[in-house]
């Protein structure tokens, strides 16, 4: 790394501060502690730290340098290709703890940014437009009262937003026709600003991080039992699958065709993962489309069959349909439905129990109201339970338990599928994948998990997450990736060495699920990526995570204790509220101590020294070799104790 | 809704423990049972066989003083959350001092030899429960009729099992399908008397005694003068407070000790004047003094209801006053208007067992989805929020307003304990330490008469249980929160917290078997049998646990943090960072650098003066205490154990590299002749640090660790039999030693 690059990188912190909302006196026990805050390891390193800062990296140095222009935009420092869209100089942002606080908004193609003007240190809370789900004016020319005209931001990660103008400076108007625009750049007919945004991280391409064929290399693939098919080359197979697939060898391309008409969407049952040792796979597709007659396909039938004998060491296959029995009956009214026992020779049917998006979307609600803005200290348990949120989290977690236990210990293969297997399908088959295969606890491994299960197999984040568009009540909207990075968390808190990576990790992925800023989350399947190409103008989110991998290092990570299975405990006993997420606007949530910032120096520590002695054990062999010329010992500063 | 899942889960453990268990008896244990409670003809021959196999006679290990009172053979222990299915056949005895389970069946006993799971405890084994820990026995009879048992009871029914629930959490469950039913009779009977026992003559303490052989210097006992005033001493509050022995022959008060401190400006005759008018004569007595600004903490009782003289409670607190070095009112504070009253506690506590103590899977899933709402009905946390909350308030009174506090509470003897102990943890770090802390428990709560053997319920009567209530585990579950919240001030660990707890029923040591010190003293003078031998102090660690168990006390944060020689090593390193060129900034640098400076805020000292957030997000389930029997809820190869492995790990490897930086830099600035011998022996052992993988401990566990493997319920739970399944998914404790700078022999490896 250049001496350049690291001053960049030291020189980011107070932009990591900003993170949302950085607030100077929050308990009188913090007062001390929150005076000298930026920069301080204690929030540099918090995990809620994330949200929106990322972006200025090496560009707030550049500006710091380029004085004039950080000057002219109030220190609001903008990133390469954005721009400063309208401001407005006296606006109150109603803080939901602090209070009212008044200051300037500044509105960009990507961002708004507001900074107090009578606090020492100033108040700073900068959030990406991506994040806003729905903005609202409130109050009409009638409103009387003090802070009742202005704008209301509802955001997509757990925080409303609430400024209040002055109906004389005449200021709202065009704010919130700006954030209108820049929030919504679909409904509006703009490019997302990941096509404007041009950073280089280095020698990091996140894009080149994922190789299908290299990953199924990885696994083996092909073998005497698996093949790759380029079948769906050009998405016409399964316009919502990858490009590249695998496949039971003994399957032709013609058959995959025969299939893919019994299968909703074309989704075909191709392989996720396979056991190093006893070859049992996991495969995911769609329902077949069985209907109300209760239509039987024989090529279907012949095909579930071939991907059992894959498996030499079992004769069996669980099919683990996601859904609650009802919900896959019922879907029979619509030409879906499930396999039959019958039709299906040596195949067992499970059904896992995990109720559809709309319901999961329903509990983030409640989930959002019980932690934000403010905890309800008398009912908090209570109103936790009334969400449901963790006994879903619980429920996937279960499922994808069940999955890695038939596969690790019954050695059986399981064919995973929900209604389209875009949604519980992938929350299934990559945390069952996470807890089978240490090589998805990785940092990178986890890259590649998302990249693979969630992006190439056409999780619809585009429809689910509503980027860009004005449907705040768009029933296709669902937090399902949401869902499966907490059922991560929860594993994270119940293995804290079995991943590489921390809590802040998971934090910038989500900050970044909704940001726009990167390309990553962009669409709905690798079809529209590719013809977006999204590769050539975007950037990749793994390249900004990976050319500073130590920020989203666990410090207790020990690669060679969990070589294995994780079967983590699915029981709300074990399950927990993310608060770290879900309330970390909240400043009372933040930790006073928090435990990741000592493993974490206890680490640097143990890296210091180690490195001290193996300088000092260099230049004692060296002194050694050139023959005890019985100079005095010179040594740096560096290595004086 | 998850029903499937449900019985997924149930086979899962099925399968585990079915490899755990001697397939011998598995086979007829999963007979069908009938309903008469006889034992059927073909089922005879099995149980000869069963008795057959105990042809050697087995005995429990006795202590000095311990008596059999009652055995049974062929008693079945059941395995946890197997449902009554499966367990071992052995001999049930109760002594006067515990109930013992013995087998033969080494295969599948928890202390086998096949498995060296580690013996918690030198005085108990694993099987072994200590009669003061029982907390309610439930007998189960034909039908799945369940009641509990208490003394007096006309048990003629006959027993299909017993349940005995515990303080510590755990539920024992013995079947007696197999047993002589005349034996099962006896054994029900027994277990309920001595379990209960209503006299103190009954307790095992009356008949035990030892020789007390104390290595190290006991702690201070808080029975003498010279204790006190060396602890007014470290707090520079003399001048002000003085120990008084006005209560010498306990002649003013019962529950108070012969020593104690008062403000120095009353004389004794105004203590013998003042004190008939408080409850229980408890007098404002000091327990802490904040030697930055002299603000203390005072406890008193309430005045009697009948008593005319206000005044001389007046005359007290203005004496309080002059002593609290400035002329700021007292702020004083009524404690049963804010914290939970022993009634709520006691009924709190026991909702809390009825839903978190459970031996059924069954249970087990269906109650998971109202967990957060029995929490929450149970009203556990947000009492301990609520007293975290007064204690916040005490501390903000006595160093913000620099103000003295005077904690007032009817009788003085709970609540004001656990606030005055929690201020004092707060305030003050030494308290911090394993020594502080049990010199505090020491000070406020048994020598200033925290009447544990009424609220833990020793002596048995019809209305004794109306004055139990464990404020001790309220107090201990509020360190622990302290313990979540600031991980590194902390010397000890929640092991130590836990294993606390658990000797608190031991029921062998003087320090929590009584009401207050006269107590103590009439019961160690007169009225025990040996009273020439003394009993045990819980603070005499080494008596009862082992070394191993020992190591996991010490917290590696607290240690680093509070080394001073690690100070050096990070300004060191700073000035490494400020004077270095571009080959530092390689990877272990960049992590400076990319997070800003620590080393600068490195293991910061923030301010010493600890305050907790109570908002009801942060008060967790203290769950190594609560959970750890729990199977269904164990996580194998994580949980907390996990973590702090780690953390002894980075610490051990921290203190290796610094004794090896050290010996290379003695190598690099001496000569070739001072590198003899005496330099090489004197490289060869690294500091010890104390922790489970240090220079001393780790010759003599690494067979120990080798053995051991991790779940969530470490150390307490008997550790994962190695024929489970576990040892696939989870590497021994020694497994966390590979790839570690940690250096067992120490000698610095580049001789030559």
């Amino acid at each position: 790394m250049s001496k350049e690059k690291s001053e960049h990188i030291s020189s980011t912190f107070d932009s990591l501060t900003i993170s949302g909302e950085r607030l100077q006196q929050t308990s009188p026990s913090n007062s001390s502690k929150e005076s000298n805050s930026v920069g301080s390891p204690s929030k540099s390193l918090s995990s809620s730290s994330s949200t929106s800062s990322e972006n200025m990296h090496p560009h707030e140095a550049k500006n710091h340098k380029d004085g004039k222009k950080a000057a002219q935009n109030e220190d609001c420092l903008l990133l390469e290709g954005e721009i400063v869209k309208g401001k407005a100089p006296d606006v109150t942002y109603l803080c939901p703890f602090s209070g009212p606080i008044r200051g300037i908004l500044t509105v960009t193609n990507y961002k708004l940014y507001f900074k107090s003007i009578e606090r020492e240190p100033p108040f700073i809370l900068d959030a990406p437009l991506g994040v806003a789900s729905q903005v609202e004016k409130i109050g009409g020319a009638t409103s009387r009262g003090v802070n009742s005209y202005g704008i209301d931001i509802l955001c997509k990660d757990i925080r409303n937003l609430r400024f209040a103008h002055k109906q004389e400076n005449h200021s709202r108007r065009q704010v919130f026709e700006t954030i209108q625009q820049f929030a919504f750049p679909i409904t509006n007919k703009l490019p997302f600003f990941a096509f404007e945004f041009k950073e280089k991280y280095g020698q990091e391409n996140g894009w080149k991080l994922y190789d299908p064929a290299k990953e199924l290399k990885r696994m083996g693939v092909p073998n005497e039992s698996w093949r790759i098919s380029k079948a769906n080359e050009s998405y016409l197979l399964c316009d919502s699958y990858p490009a590249l697939i695998a496949v039971p060898k003994t399957a032709t391309d013609q058959d995959l065709i025969k299939v893919a008409e019994f299968r909703s969407r074309q989704r075909i049952p191709v392989l996720s993962w396979i056991h190093p040792e006893s070859q049992a796979s996991i495969t995911r597709s769609s329902q077949p489309l069985v209907g109300m007659t209760s239509k039987t396909n024989k090529d279907d039938e012949r095909y579930i069959q071939m991907i059992m004998d894959t498996n030499a060491q079992s004769h069996k296959l669980y099919i683990m349909d996601a859904r609650p029995s009802v919900n896959a009956v019922a879907n029979k009214a619509r030409g879906g439905g499930f396999e039959s026992e019958d039709a299906y020779q040596n195949a067992e049917l499970i059904f896992l129990d995990i109720h559809n998006i709309h319901v999961m979307r329903e509990s983030l609600r409640k989930l959002k109201e019980v932690c934000f803005p403010t905890i309800d200290d008398s009912h908090w348990l209570s109103n936790i339970e009334s969400t449901h949120w963790l006994e879903h989290i619980k429920i996937i977690l279960a499922g994808a338990l069940k999955i890695a236990d038939k596969v690790e210990s019954n050695k059986t293969s399981v064919l995973v599928h929900c209604s389209d297997g875009w949604d519980r399908t992938a929350q299934l088959t990559s945390l069952s994948m996470l807890m089978l295969d240490p090589y998805y606890r990785t940092i990178r491994g986890f890259e590649i998990l998302i990249e693979q299960e969630w992006l190439s197999f056409g999780h619809k984040f585009k429809t689910r997450v509503g980027h860009g568009e004005d449907k705040h009540s768009d029933a296709d909207r669902s937090p399902v990736f949401l869902q499966f990075v907490d059922c991560v968390w929860q594993m994270t808190q119940q293995f804290p060495n079995a991943f590489e990576f921390n809590e802040h990790f998971l934090i910038t992925i989500l900050d970044h699920l909704y940001s726009c800023l990167f390309g990553t989350f962009l669409f709905n399947c690798e079809r529209e990526r590719v013809k977006e190409r999204v590769q050539e103008l975007t950037v990749s989110l793994w390249s900004f995570i990976n050319c500073q991998l130590e920020e989203f290092t666990n410090p207790l990570y020990v690669a060679h204790i969990h070589q294995h299975v994780l079967f983590p405990v699915a029981s709300v006993r074990r399950m927990e509220v993310w608060t770290g997420y879900y309330c970390r606007w909240n400043p009372r949530m933040k930790p006073q101590e928090p435990i990741h910032i000592r493993n974490r120096e206890l680490l640097i520590l143990k890296l210091q020294l180690h490195r001290k002695v193996e300088e000092l054990q260099r230049e004692l062999a060296t002194r050694n070799r050139l023959n005890v010329q019985s100079s005095p010992p010179r040594f740096s500063s560096a290595v004086d104790i | 809704m998850s029903k499937r899942f449900k019985s997924y889960l149930t086979q899962f453990e099925m399968k585990e423990k079915g490899k755990a268990v001697s397939s011998t008896f598995q086979s007829y244990i999963d007979l069908p049972g009938d309903e008469n409670g006889e034992v059927p003809v073909e089922e005879e021959e099995v149980e000869k066989d069963a008795s057959a196999f105990f042809d050697n006679l087995l005995e429990p290990r006795k202590l000095q003083g311990e008596r059999m009172i009652v055995g049974a053979d062929s008693v079945l222990m059941f395995a946890p959350f197997s449902n009554g299915k499966q367990g071992i056949s052995g001999h049930l005895f109760i002594t006067n001092f515990k109930i013992s389970f013995v087998t033969a069946d080494k295969s599948s006993y928890p202390d086998g030899d096949n498995n060296q799971a580690p013996q918690r405890n030198k005085l108990l084994n694993n099987t072994d429960i200590p009669l003061t820990c029982v907390e309610a026995i439930y007998q189960v009879s034909s039908g799945d009729k369940r009641r509990r048992l208490l003394p007096g009871m006309n048990i003629t029914t006959q027993t299909k099992y017993l349940e005995i629930h515990c303080k510590d959490f755990q539920i024992h469950s013995f079947g007696f399908k197999f047993t002589i039913k005349e034996n099962a009779q006896k054994i029900t009977d027994a277990i309920v008397r001595f379990s209960y026992p209503g006299k103190e003559n009954l307790l095992f303490a009356f008949e035990f005694g030892h020789n007390s052989h104390l290595d190290e210097k006991p702690p201070p006992e808080f029975l003498e003068q010279g204790d006190w005033e060396r602890e007014l001493e470290r707090l520079q509050c003399q001048s002000f407070w003085r120990v008084c022995n006005v209560n010498y022959g306990f002649h003013i008060s019962d529950c108070l000790p012969e020593y104690f401190v008062i403000p120095s400006s009353l004389q004794n005759n105004d203590i013998n004047k003042a004190a008939a008018q408080f409850v229980d004569n408890r007098i404002p007595t000091w327990s802490y003094t904040y030697c930055v600004n002299g603000a203390s903490l005072v406890k008193m009782s309430q005045l009697q209801p009948e008593s005319d003289f206000k005044n001389l409670e007046d005359k007290m607190l203005s004496a309080v006053k002059e002593s609290s070095g400035n002329e700021k009112d007292l702020f004083v504070l009524d404690l049963s208007r804010h914290c939970p009253s022993l009634a709520d506690v006691r009924t709190s506590h026991e909702k809390f067992r009825a839903f978190i103590m459970t031996d059924s899977a069954k249970d087990f899933y269906s109650s998971d989805s109202r967990w957060y709402s029995n929490l929450e009905n149970s009203q556990w946390l947000q009492q301990v929020s609520s007293c975290l909350n007064v204690s916040n308030l005490v501390v903000n009174q006595m160093i913000r307003e620099s103000v003295t506090v005077v904690l007032k509470e009817e009788y003085c003897c709970d609540m004001s304990c656990l606030v005055s102990s929690l201020v004092q943890l707060q305030l003050d770090p030494e308290y911090r330490t394993q020594e502080g802390f049990q010199s505090l428990v020491q000070r406020e709560w048994v020598v200033m008469g925290h009447p544990f053997q009424k609220r833990l319920n020793l002596i048995w009567n019809a209305n004794s249980e109306t004055e139990q209530a464990p404020i001790f585990l309220l107090f201990l579950d509020c360190v622990w929160q302290l313990l979540q919240q600031f991980p590194s001030s902390f010397a000890f660990t929640e092991t130590y917290l836990t294993s606390l707890w658990d000797t608190v029923h031991v029921g062998i040591f003087d320090t929590f078997l009584f009401n207050n010190v006269r107590h103590r003293r009439q019961f160690l003078q007169n009225g025990r049998r040996l009273t020439l031998l003394s009993l045990p102090s819980v603070w005499d660690w080494k008596f009862h646990l082992s070394d191993e168990q020992q190591l996991l006390f010490k917290n590696p944060l607290y240690m680093l943090r509070n080394s001073y020689d690690l100070d050096k090593v990070v300004e060191s390193a700073k000035g490494a960072l400020r004077h270095s060129g571009e080959k530092l900034r390689e990877n272990c640098y960049r992590l400076l650098l990319g997070s800003s400076p620590p080393s600068t805020y490195m293991f910061a000292l923030q301010d010493t003066v600890l305050r907790p957030e109570v908002t009801a997000s942060l008060i967790k389930v203290w769950t190594q205490c609560y959970l750890r029997w729990i199977i269904p809820a164990q996580i194998v190869g994580g949980g907390n154990p996990s973590q702090y492995m780690q953390q002894c790990i980075l610490a051990e490897e921290v203190i290796c590299l610094r004794h090896k930086l050290q010996t290379l830099m003695d190598e690099a600035h001496g000569t070739q002749q001072t590198l003899g011998d005496e330099s090489r022996r004197a490289r060869g052992s690294r500091p010890n640090s104390g922790l489970l993988f240090g220079s001393t401990g780790y010759q003599t566990t690494s067979k120990h660790l080798s053995s051991v493997y991790i779940t969530s319920s470490f150390p307490f739970s008997p550790g994962v039999s190695q024929h489970t399944q576990h040892s696939l998914i989870c590497g021994p404790l020694s497994r966390y030693l590979k790839d570690t700078a940690i250096d067992p022999l120490d000698e610095a490896q580049d001789d030559d």
